[in-house]
């Protein structure tokens, strides 16, 4: 079977520049040091420095390739890094790295406004919508998203969870209505003042015709 | 700032009304025999509501007897005993009661303030003793909001934070189980509660020059009338998005009793003073008293 470079070097897929580059010296030297025994084994380690050499040269020109494209993606990634935080719950941490960003255009405004959603500041967070569909008013995820908001004012808050999350509450509160049945506080002193209301009543309309 | 969370009476039934009068007196009561009789006067609804989420979560009954108080010496009252959570609230009641008059103290420098601030002081100690915790939760976002309020902060939302976010705090730290439907309850209540006291306030601090997130939102205030006639729709949308949200939370809330009440605190009690104070019906001495 055909062993990937980081197979050779006895790396795990992912491993960072600096990882490659300490197995390989470590490896390399190794078997610089075997090459020098007699017969077979010398010969194999020859082997071994020579696979360990190409993997090295392979996996580092992959890493460098990969390097090129970075920069014009870091943007990007900073966004969808946001978004983990904010899926996360790490809504200071968002907030933080949006903070940190120095163009603000239309998709800075939207992810301010949903920071702000999730810390419930609605009105500030439909102010940040409205600016970012004002600077880019053919997005339509940002209009469909501030028409949603818009509903809070007819009452209804726009869904955070999906099918499972809603079928999961209404189990719960299915649940929790045989519960809820028992009043606090329940003792006889509430029904004497019933009783006491009743009787009021019932002199007044004897004596007050 | 106190005063604002309260039933609605036209749709509270007889045994609410019951439960209600029984945990505000129970709560007086309880601070009377902790605390002293002199911080009984600090007594709000605010905490009475505290007292009747967390008694309704925690899935603590109450024992409403018929007793006597100092206030109403011939007909006896509803009111319920005391138990640990009581005698924590009280606490709690003490803490907040303080440090608000100890912020008017650092701001506005009003001399019933300060007086208010010394009546308490041993009482104050005894409560810091009895929750340190909450009290430097308190005192610290109290702090925060006086530096917002320092730096003329203009959304109402930001500013609003930090007394919400210490009401969440608090529940938390009275709470014994973790529920973050329960904080963000805690947490939207004590948005609503510093922005209605904003709203309310308007008048008196444009008059005095005193920070009011509203005044420094929307510049250009002439009077109260007019400003909320100016405003109404962005005004509506802050306390709607607010409200709406809180029933959110509370349905998600699993609480071990009947809550009616409490239902009818948070879903006509708040929004009927929501709309008192957006179209300034009455003022303040003509309210509902309880």
């Amino acid at each position: 079977m055909q062993k990937t470079p980081y197979e050779i070097l006895g790396l795990s897929e992912g491993a960072s520049l600096e990882e490659i580059e300490a197995a390989y010296e470590k490896l390399r030297a190794e078997f610089v040091e075997k090459m020098f025994l007699e017969g077979e084994a010398g010969n194999a380690a020859a082997r071994r420095v020579t696979e360990i050499d190409n993997a090295y040269r392979d996996l580092k020109a992959e890493l460098e390739s990969s390097h090129v494209h970075e920069d014009s993606f870091r943007v990007e990634n900073v966004y969808d890094e946001i978004e983990r935080l904010i899926k996360a719950g790490q809504v200071n941490d968002a907030q933080d790295k949006l903070d940190n960003l120095a163009v603000r255009d239309a998709t800075w405004h939207y992810y301010q406004s949903i920071i702000f959603y999730r810390k419930k500041w609605y009105l500030d967070s439909k102010k940040q919508l409205e600016m970012a569909v004002s600077q880019d008013p053919d997005n339509k995820r940002y209009r469909d998203a501030l028409e949603r908001l818009n509903r809070l004012l007819n009452g209804e808050l726009p869904p955070q969870g999906g099918p499972e999350e809603q079928a999961r509450r209404q189990q719960q509160q299915a649940a929790q209505a045989y519960q809820q049945q028992q009043q606090m506080g329940a003792t006889d002193d509430c029904l004497s003042s019933c009783a006491q209301c009743l009787m009021c009543n019932l002199l007044c309309n004897c004596c007050c015709r | 700032m106190f005063g604002y969370v309260l039933p609605e009476k036209p749709h509270l039934y007889f045994k609410d009304f019951d439960l209600y009068r029984g945990l505000y007196c129970g709560l007086c009561k309880s601070i009377g025999s902790h605390f002293g009789q002199i911080p009984r006067l600090t007594i709000n609804y605010d905490v009475t509501f505290l007292s009747l989420l967390l008694h309704s979560f925690e899935g603590i009954d109450v024992k409403i007897e018929q007793e006597h108080c100092i206030l109403h010496p011939i007909r006896k009252r509803p009111v319920a005993s005391d138990d640990p959570l009581t005698e924590k609230l009280a606490a709690v009641n003490l803490l907040l009661s303080w440090h608000k008059l100890r912020d008017d103290v650092l701001d506005e420098k009003k001399l019933v303030a300060k007086m208010g601030c010394s009546a308490l002081k041993r009482a104050y100690r005894a409560a810091k003793k009895a929750l340190p915790r909450a009290d430097e939760i308190i005192a610290e976002q109290y702090e925060k909001l006086r530096s917002l309020e320092k730096a003329g902060e203009e959304s109402p939302e930001r500013a609003a934070d930090t007394f919400a976010e210490m009401m969440r705090r608090l529940c938390k730290e009275l709470a014994s189980k973790e529920d973050e439907n329960l904080f963000d309850l805690a947490y939207l209540v004590g948005k609503w509660v510093y922005l209605i006291d904003a709203l309310d306030d308007l008048q008196e601090d444009f008059a005095k020059n005193n920070y009011n997130p509203f005044l420094k939102a929307y510049p250009n205030f002439e009077n109260k009338a007019a400003f909320l006639k100016e405003n109404k729709e962005e005004l509506g949308f802050l306390f709607t998005g607010t409200l709406t949200a809180m029933r959110e939370s509370f349905s998600k809330i699993p609480f071990g009793f009947n809550t009616d009440l409490l239902e009818n605190i948070l879903f006509r009690g708040l929004p009927q003073m929501t709309k008192i104070i957006n179209e300034d019906h009455l003022c303040k001495k003509h309210r509902t008293k309880f």
